[in-house]
């Protein structure tokens, strides 16, 4: 089983920000606490990586612009909250995306879905150890509908959007040992559950 | 996850597409829309108790103040220019209990599910509903009916560019109603720009600011040639003739005539045709005759027309005019000036769109030196065939949709900070007689936006505007007199000066309708 040493693929993830990236910004963020409209480099910077976090989970544009628009609203709303806690401002971010998103699939607002192409199909199948066929894709698609919404999360950071555990970690607010350790386990009840469709 | 849906290889979001959802104004609206009005904050209270002191102390310095000026006097926040006029104003009757669609003048829908009425206490409504709806699409319907367009953005200024706005009101027996939130009206306002940068906004008169909603998304329709709207449009595009009182001296009859062929006298209730009898002249025996056929024809503009009787080869042919008898001639003089003002406000709307438009593009290639018009050339060509597109289809309609969930006013507008260029210091005073003239707030229009900035009495020392747009200033006199500066006194400011005296016209009419306002403030 390819999954079980817990490694997984390597992945190197483009959104993870470094120290320095960390430091620079925390004079931007406390520019915007005194005034909201200094929140705008900071608007400027992530709003393609939100845009992108909410269309992956969302099925039409438009609501991937509303919904982007809510969380930047709701960002700024809380930003006086913010404390620098040596996490990426990004992660505190996507977290707010993500229970943005959660508030309006539970209210109908909005239709979840999941996007996803042939080669993220591929990758999960092969780290559960299954062979890429007609009949495989069919069950594992059958599969992700039958997810619950933390593990359909888990799946889509690390396998549709290649995040680093560090960064599921950042904006799970869990640590990397356990994202390591839930993923190993949802991994094997979808090997389960495929294999059980047979 | 039942309802989850999974796409597969779905395209990738573009450079474009992302830009077109970037917006940040929109963020800061939305922000700024959902802080405490200031009354709740503990500043507040602080504030209020610094200012009770302050007045405890300076009403003992001021015991013998005088009448405080324009300027400081508070004014309503909703402050019609002409209070007497309901702009563009409607009333539909709708059964409660079945709901309905209903059609404004220029196609606009209004769809009422059932059910769609609470009274105060939050009881369902039955029975006919009074629904009141206006539309307010330029800088005049704006000012005339005194709607606010600044708006606090993240405690920044902003005034609105708009893309239309609607009222809609409901009615009981004199009683105002609520939207029940569990059936929310529909309004698809026809607009009179497909830009994608505009938001929805709720006025709310108790913060006494805009609530940002959602972001705009217009849509274009193609209506059939032969459908209501298209009609209706049409028909609004010719400007309607003015009624003529029928004169009980001169011998007149009444024929039924087609209102699709005639459907400028299909407008009246009461038509007659009164004969020229210079021209035609009539024996008053012909009056007993009855007739085998009778035909109309159009025999040049306005309400003249030539109608031929025929009884076996017997042919009479007159000249008449159409006229409205007594009973209903103020009806239509009601009708006319209602048609007429819609005439012109489409008129105006076509002409500030294609102004609005032109004078984009130019100022868009003004910017760009000849390497940037051949880097942007492609986009520039798309843009125009659009533009271009957007012209000739003249089937396609505009909408904006509005979800109602509170009765009130929305708007599809665009936050923008005021002109810049010119900044000045502004004197006014009336051209009649020179005297300085006190006014609590001023509107600047530029004739090629469809927006309207607010400058208050104490931003006059800083007035700040355009020189290369056409320009007009409009506001409300101490009299409560509309006043108005044009667009060609503005060209004559020496704009090499730091100050400058506005001699406004200043208007003692009150205009019976929107229309004949509009004439005065000139747009």
């Amino acid at each position: 089983m390819p999954y079980a040493n817990a490694s997984f693929m390597t992945v190197e993830s483009k959104y993870h920000a470094t120290q320095e990236q960390i430091l620079n910004e925390s004079d931007e963020i406390a520019a915007a606490q005194k005034d909201p409209v200094k929140f705008e480099p900071l608007y400027n910077r992530y709003y393609s990586r939100i845009l992108g976090f909410v269309y992956q989970r969302t099925d039409s544009k438009e609501d991937t612009y509303d919904i982007t628009a809510q969380v930047f609203i709701n960002a700024l709303e809380s930003l006086k909250k913010y404390k620098h806690q040596g996490l990426p401002f990004s992660a505190w971010l996507f977290r707010i995306a993500a229970n943005e998103l959660n508030k309006s699939f539970r209210k109908n607002k909005v239709r979840q879905a999941v996007n996803i192409d042939d080669e993220q199909v591929s990758d999960i199948l092969l780290e559960i150890g299954e062979e890429t066929t007609a009949d495989t894709d069919a069950r594992l698609m059958n599969v992700l509908k039958q997810l619950e919404p933390e593990e359909l999360q888990l799946v889509e950071m690390r396998f549709f959007e290649k995040r680093a555990f560090k960064e599921i970690s950042e904006i799970l607010g869990i640590n990397e040992a356990a994202v390591k350790a839930r993923l190993y386990r949802l991994l094997e009840r979808m090997k389960h559950m495929i294999t059980k469709l047979q | 996850m039942g309802d989850l849906k999974i796409n597969r290889n779905r395209e990738k979001l573009s450079p474009e597409d992302e830009e077109k959802g970037k917006n940040f104004e929109q963020v800061l609206s939305g922000y700024a829309g959902r802080q405490n009005p200031f009354y709740k904050t503990t500043k507040f209270y602080l504030s209020v108790a610094v200012a009770g002191g302050l007045i405890a102390v300076g009403a003992f310095f001021l015991a013998k103040d005088e009448t405080p000026s324009v300027a400081e006097t508070p004014r309503p926040f909703i402050d019609p220019a002409a209070p007497h006029l309901r702009v563009n104003d409607t009333a539909f009757s709708v059964d409660a209990a079945q709901g309905g669609t209903f059609q404004y003048f220029n196609g606009s829908e209004i769809e009422v599910p059932e059910g769609a009425f609470l009274d105060k206490n939050g009881n369902p409504v039955t029975g006919n509903v009074e629904l009141r709806y206006r539309e307010f699409h330029d800088p005049a319907d704006i000012f005339l009916a005194g709607i606010p367009m600044t708006y606090d953005s993240a405690g920044q200024r902003r005034h609105f560019e708009s893309a239309g706005m609607i009222e809609l009101t409901a009615w009981k027996d004199g009683q105002p109603l609520q939207v029940n939130p569990g059936q929310p009206i529909r309004v698809k306002m026809v607009s009179h720009t497909d830009e994608d940068k505009f938001n929805v906004y709720y006025l709310d008169t108790a913060k006494k600011n805009w609530e940002y909603v959602k972001r705009d998304v217009a849509e274009l329709t193609r209506v059939e040639q032969d459908s209501i709207p298209a009609q209706a449009a049409a028909a609004l595009m010719t400007e309607p003739t003015k009624p003529k009182k029928a004169n009980p001296d001169r011998p007149s009859f009444v024929i039924a005539v087609d209102p699709a062929e005639f459907p400028e006298l299909a407008l009246y209730k009461g038509v007659r045709f009164e004969v020229d009898v210079e021209k035609t002249p009539y024996d008053p025996a012909l009056s007993k005759v009855t007739w085998d056929d009778a035909q109309i024809a159009k025999h040049a503009s306005g309400l003249v027309y030539e109608v031929t009787f025929f009884k076996e080869n017997d042919v009479h042919r007159f000249l008449v005019y159409a006229v409205i008898d007594a009973a209903n001639y103020e009806q239509a003089m009601k009708q006319y000036a209602d048609r007429y003002a819609a005439y012109k406000e489409l008129q105006k709307a076509r002409k500030l769109e294609e102004k609005g438009k032109t004078a984009k593009l130019e100022k868009e290639l003004k910017k760009m030196d000849g390497d940037r018009i051949a880097r942007n050339f492609a986009a520039l060509q798309a843009a125009m065939a659009s533009r271009a597109r957007f012209n000739t289809t003249s089937e396609d309609v505009v909408f904006r949709v509005f979800v109602i969930e509170k009765f009130g006013i929305w708007n599809s507008d665009y936050p923008c900070a005021l002109p810049e260029g010119q900044e000045i210091f502004v004197r006014l005073t009336n051209g009649a007689n020179g005297q300085e003239l006190p006014v609590h707030r001023i509107y600047l229009v530029e004739k090629s936006r469809n927006a309207i900035f607010t400058y208050y009495a104490k931003d006059l020392q800083r007035f700040r505007y355009d020189p290369d747009a056409e320009n007009m200033l409009w506001c409300v006199t101490g009299e409560n007199k509309i006043a108005v500066f044009q667009s060609d006194e503005f060209e004559r400011i020496d704009t090499t000066k730091k100050e400058a005296t506005f001699k406004l016209k200043v208007t003692d009419k009150q205009f019976t309708n929107t229309a004949e306002a509009k004439a005065f403030l000139n747009i």
